[in-house]
């Protein structure tokens, strides 16, 4: 009898072992792989890239795009390997607080909680501040954020609030708006 | 020079032993082989073009985060952040802050106490503690280890879950009201070394180095020991005040001494957590009978595990979970008598594994589905006397259980989810046992969420409460049956704006009863004698109400208020140690921004009947204030903080059980500690 039990239990330490080692679904043409916050750090400095602030979100002409996060930051360090990149002409800062009042101004704002229970407050005064609010909590666009990221099978996507970008004076480009899954309002 | 459970005549199962260890390595083996290929993509992805970014495969930890709005339960947190704003030295200390839940200290271990559920003599058996999805409850008295017994650093924890409600559904047996569920930190964001040190009221002190860090892309370590002493405090205890028991003060009876160890290590999609804690402490009370003020009785607690899981996100939001997992515990005691010196101990290890895999369709469902296999191959408990050498008692067992699962959670309206679970264990001692839960959860406006939930939970009887017999007043029970619990809960969680803050409001009401409920009780055939039988059945109300509220520069705090009634089914007696009710305020207070706060803390417990038999009916109810000075990136990398525990010296008792002379332990007055912790 106890023999039996053991040989059962290594019988099933084996097959966990291989279906383990065992390759997974096939890739195609050497698919790239990353962390989920690698990938979304990349999408926020694309962003950037097809997003106009009006003038006089700039101090001067070299002042810097800033890219915010509010509270509990995922992003390891992948986000401080854009600082003094340029983007349009402007290198990139990063700021991180836990509050909107510590950030001073900013430009791209992303929050990542979802349990922030201030998030629709915190989203109206971004957008006052005339900031693109980048999120990935499930109902961050139908809350009033701009874009949210999502996931789509295994690769990221977003949705664009027009809504919410037109009340924070941004112009959106329509090659990424071509590329978003979703583009609508609040209530879309 | 002790018959230390050490038992000749098991060649055979040495052999086996070996076989087993040698799969153990084979299979660690395939499965670090598997770990390899896994690591792809470099630091430039900022140079793709945001349609290549589209194209990029998103590999690593759980996806399915969820929003604590639309668990299907009434879940409290407290983060690192809370951690160190309130100075909480324990787990224990952690879960005292949440609303509703109590503690009590015998002076030997932390008890839990939850929606006023927390008969003295429960090793905290009704709550199923997890760290890191690993099950801690050992398999000899199914505790949960819970104050500086528990075996990982305080300040190793990222965040503590409370999911209240039964989550049998989930995690099988002992997830009967909840389950306290501890997240760990990462080593990526620990990042680099960290050196703490902390010197306290009771000549306490304790230091811990520890070092995390990202070693390359998909890869990361965090290692970490600890070390602690105390000496403790010299007691008195009036029921003690005879010449003859040194007038009822116990001098050097009190100490303590912890160490304990982290490892984690993250590679690609898999990670390897490795635990180990040890705690001895003197115990002063004399309870069971023992000698007073004699330095010689004390209980010592080892806790370790390794943990390898593998996590992955395939194609068709599919995610697996695959887990191996071996733990060994310990307990051992010596309990000093005027004749003779006893050692009573406990050896439990136990190895299993679970699979789990979960699917989401079209936002719509999300779908999981898992199976656990858990074998005690280990279930020992004795008890010996050093001279002479005699053993008094001795109980070894082994035993498995083999579980499934099921879990959907189907949203059929943008604002309305359902989630529904059931979970089969089929257990070689006891059979099969069914937990389903079901729970509705509805948004009827943006910022309301409303649950409507139900569900059961089992807990089967522990081999010491079946087995465990001391020959002079514990008698085994090997007919023990399972207990079971239902819970029917309401919730209801509410975002407002009031005053320039922003607050979230939350409303419990429970209702809950147990059948054959486990309890030591006199034994029919021989009154002299207690065991452990399914007794009673007791019936639960409540009410629970929580307000968090912030301020956008960072000022903010929650309170609670609880209310509760426990009876005994049939007679309508209370429970012993059960508050009506339990009051707690916490607040953060920033003076200069991020480098100076002030978190003052106040927790209120009604009064709490003591066992029957005891001289005294109840224990006062008590307010305490703790009182915490927080200082971070003072200078950069160092924080400081400077905590007053019972500020204002409430004098106040925890009542225990009937192996105890005293009516309820008195517990500490004001003390403090300072505590410093550099990064760098």
């Amino acid at each position: 009898m106890r023999t039996s039990h053991t040989d059962r239990g290594r019988g099933l330490l084996l097959a966990l072992a291989l279906l383990a080692a065992a390759p997974g679904p096939p890739a195609f043409g050497g698919d790239l792989e990353a962390e989920e916050y690698k990938v979304k750090a990349a999408f926020l400095f694309n962003f950037v890239k097809f997003v106009d602030w009006p003038e006089a979100a700039f101090a001067d002409a070299y002042a810097p795009v800033v890219l915010a996060v509010l509270g509990d930051d995922p992003f390891g360090d992948s986000l401080d390997k854009l600082q003094g990149r340029t983007v349009k002409g402007r290198p990139v800062a990063i700021r991180r607080a836990a509050s909107l009042k510590a950030l001073g101004r900013f430009h791209v704002l992303f929050v990542s909680s979802a349990e922030r229970f201030d998030l629709v407050s915190v989203l109206s005064a971004a957008e006052a501040m005339g900031a693109l609010t980048v999120g990935d909590a499930r109902g961050f666009r139908k809350m009033g954020g701009a874009i949210e990221l999502v996931r789509s099978d295994d690769r990221i996507a977003f949705e664009v609030n027009l809504d919410a970008a037109r009340r924070a004076r941004l112009k959106i480009s329509s090659k990424l708006l071509g590329l978003a899954k979703v583009v609508s309002g609040e209530n879309g | 020079m002790f018959p230390y459970g050490c038992r000749a005549g098991d060649a055979g199962q040495e052999t086996s032993a070996r076989a087993r260890l040698a799969s153990w390595v084979v299979a660690l083996f395939l499965l670090v082989a598997a770990a390899v290929p896994a690591s792809a993509g470099g630091d430039d992805l900022t140079d793709l073009s945001l349609e290549s970014l589209m194209q990029v495969k998103v590999v690593g930890a759980s996806r399915y985060e969820q929003k604590l709005t639309e668990a299907p339960s009434y879940v409290s947190v407290v983060t690192r952040e809370d951690i160190q704003r309130f100075g909480y030295r324990n787990l224990g200390a952690v879960l005292r802050s949440m609303p509703g839940v109590y503690t009590s200290f015998d002076r030997g271990y932390t008890y839990l106490g939850v929606r006023g559920f927390s008969p003295p003599g429960d090793f905290n058996t009704r709550v199923l503690l997890v760290v890191d999805g690993h099950r801690i409850n050992n398999n000899v008295y199914d505790q949960a280890l819970l104050g500086n017994e528990f075996p990982i650093d305080i300040d190793l924890v990222e965040r503590v879950e409370f999911v209240r409600g039964p989550s049998s559904s989930l995690y099988g047996s002992n997830a009967f009201f909840g389950i306290v569920n501890v997240i760990t930190r990462r080593g990526k964001k620990l990042n680099g070394v960290e050196l703490s040190g902390s010197v306290a009221s009771f000549d306490t002190y304790q230091g811990r180095v520890s070092y995390g860090q990202e070693i390359q892309e998909r890869a990361e370590v965090l290692v970490s020991a600890t070390a602690g002493y105390s000496g403790g405090q010299t007691l008195v205890f009036p029921e003690f005040d005879d010449p003859a028991t040194h007038s009822g003060v116990a001098v050097g009876a009190d100490a303590e001494r912890l160490f304990s160890g982290f490892a984690k290590v993250v590679l690609g999609d898999f990670t390897v957590e490795g635990v180990t804690g040890y705690r001895k402490k003197n115990i002063p009370t004399a309870y069971y009978g023992t000698t007073f003020n004699d330095n010689r009785t004390f209980v010592a607690d080892m806790a370790s595990y390794v943990d390898l899981r593998y996590d992955r996100v395939f194609s068709g939001d599919l995610e697996l979970t695959a887990r191996l997992f071996l733990d060994y515990s310990s307990y051992y005691g010596d309990y000093a008598y005027s004749t003779v010196l006893q050692r009573d101990y406990a050896r439990g290890a136990w190895w299993g594994a679970e699979f789990r895999a979960q699917k989401k369709w079209w936002d719509r469902l999300l779908g999981t589905g898992g199976v656990e296999y858990r074998n005690s191959a280990l279930q020992e408990q004795g008890t010996s006397n050093y001279d002479p050498p005699e053993v008094v008692f001795l109980d070894s067992r082994r035993s498995y259980v083999l579980s499934g699962y099921l879990q959907g959670e189907f949203r059929i309206l943008p604002n309305l989810l359902v989630n529904a679970g059931v979970r089969y264990d089929y257990y070689d001692t006891f059979g099969g046992n069914w937990s389903p839960r079901v729970g509705l959860i509805w948004s009827p406006w943006e910022r309301t969420t409303t649950k409507l939930l139900y569900g059961s939970a089992f807990r089967v009887p522990n081999v010491y409460e079946l087995y465990y017999s001391d020959t002079v007043s514990l008698k085994a029970n090997p007919t023990l049956r399972p207990e079971t619990i239902d819970t029917f809960e309401l919730v209801l969680e509410q975002f407002f704006d009031l005053l320039g803050m922003h607050w979230k409001g939350t409303a419990a009401g429970f209702y809950y009863w147990i059948g054959n409920l486990i309890a030591a009780t006199p034994d029919p055939v021989d009154p002299g004698f207690t065991a452990f039988q399914n007794s009673a059945t007791i019936d639960a109300y409540g009410l629970e109400l929580e307000l968090d509220g912030r301020t956008k520069s960072g000022l903010g705090g929650r309170a609670s208020y609880s209310i509760q009634w426990a009876s005994v089914r049939g007679s309508g007696s209370s429970l012993s140690n059960a508050p009506r009710s339990t009051a707690k305020i916490n607040l953060f207070l920033p003076i200069v921004g991020n480098k100076l706060s002030l978190n003052p803390e106040l927790q209120y417990v009604s009064s709490r009947t003591t066992v029957p038999g005891k001289a005294t009916e109840a224990v006062a109810g008590y307010a305490l204030i703790n009182l915490t000075l927080l200082s971070q990136e003072l200078a950069k990398g160092l924080e400081l903080s400077a905590s007053v525990y019972n500020l204002l010296g409430t004098s106040y008792s925890d009542p225990v059980g009937n192996e105890f002379v005293q009516d309820a332990i008195r517990q500490d007055g004001m003390n403090f500690r300072l505590k410093a912790t550099y990064r760098f």
